[in-house]
């Protein structure tokens, strides 16, 4: 895994098979890593190289992020698997705690535009995979394109 | 290149603080899951530095910190917890030299604790060392006592210097007991690595 020089720190909310791995991978990277998760069991799955702090409460709650001192996140990720916790919680820590760089995932695809409309970076599975298969036919299809960056 | 104790409940912790301080200063702390342990692993093992929880499973962090004490042992503490009241911290505070640190945290946070508890920990040891020089040096009777006891704190706080030895060469030698002196001054050469010697009023090296 590549190291970085810069270290950020980085809150996530929810411990699922996203929000463990995003975690994870963060921390190898370098990051200084905080994860944010109600239930204990759904922690135990985190692999023992994961290097960062783990807290377990309900992250719509403001007193959560405070223990995680999100006032000093550089960014905030909210991986849970329900759109309207990720967008409270997006929201807390935009507007309450000031943190600058909020990513939300966005399971149900009429959210997307809400999210975008509040100034949260839209990580949308069902966009995603879309794209990746219009990409993929059309490449097979015209394979000069040019829109395949 | 500092020796270091983990004492953490909490695996991942352990991992984090390990990964983290090796690091930022090069080396490989030693890990406990419980003060017992830990209490065991610092009677045979000198430290620089010893990070603690304070809840911990059994003997709390609290306790852990006044065993250590009782035992001699006056390696700086780092306390590392998320839940620390303003009660758990005055408790720790009589424990000098002592600091706290609440988690989450990042690397420069820690990095920056553990840097102020080292500087402390220097400062303190000079000031023993005028001390014990000065009682070393007075022909009040008794002295030459205190300087040892301040001595035997000097060699807790750094046990690598040599200094503590070059100290208690001195006051055997003044006590007559030439051989065990000896004793003291060869150990002294072998930790010291950059051959400075000590001389009354010399300033102390840095880690």
């Amino acid at each position: 895994m590549k190291q970085i020089n810069y270290r950020l720190y980085v809150i996530v909310v929810g411990c699922g098979r996203i929000g463990l791995e995003v975690a994870t991978h963060l921390s190898d990277t370098g990051f200084d890593m905080t994860i944010v998760e109600k239930s204990p069991d759904a922690l135990s799955a985190l692999p023992e190289n994961y290097g960062g702090f783990t807290i377990i409460g309900d992250a719509t709650e403001r007193d959560v992020l405070k223990r995680a001192k999100a006032e000093k996140a550089d960014l905030l990720i909210a991986t849970t698997g329900d759109d309207p916790t990720n967008y409270f919680v997006s929201l807390i820590g935009s507007k309450i705690f000031g943190i600058t760089n909020v990513i939300s995932l966005v399971r149900s695809k009429e959210n997307v535009t809400l999210f975008e409309n509040s100034g949260i970076r839209v990580i949308s599975p069902i966009n995603l995979a879309i794209e990746t298969f219009q990409r993929s036919i059309l490449e097979g299809v015209e394979p000069a394109a040019g829109d395949d960056k | 290149m500092i020796d270091v104790l983990v004492v953490d409940d909490e695996k991942h912790v352990r991992n984090l603080l390990s990964k983290m301080i090796s690091n930022a200063f090069e080396c490989t702390p030693r890990e406990a899951q419980n003060a017992e342990d830990a209490l065991k692993i610092s009677e045979k093992e000198k430290f620089d530095l010893i990070t603690t929880d304070i809840k911990l499973e059994g003997i709390d962090g609290i306790e852990f910190i006044r065993r250590l004490r009782l035992r001699g042992i006056f390696t700086p503490v780092l306390i590392i917890s998320a839940y620390a009241t303003p009660d758990d911290i005055a408790s720790a505070c009589r424990f000098a030299p002592i600091d706290y640190l609440s988690k989450p945290f990042t690397q420069d946070e820690l990095k920056k604790k553990i840097k102020g508890l080292l500087e402390y920990r220097k400062g303190s040891f000079e000031r023993y060392l005028r001390e014990a020089e000065g009682f070393i040096h007075s022909n009040v009777p008794g002295d030459l006592d205190k300087a040892e006891q301040i001595v035997r704190i000097m060699f807790s706080i750094m046990p690598s210097s040599p200094t503590p030895h070059y100290l208690m060469g001195e006051i055997l030698e003044k006590r007559g007991n030439e051989e065990l002196a000896e004793l003291h001054r060869k150990a002294a050469k072998a930790l010291d690595v950059n051959e400075r010697g000590y001389n009354r009023g010399d300033e102390i090296e840095t880690d």
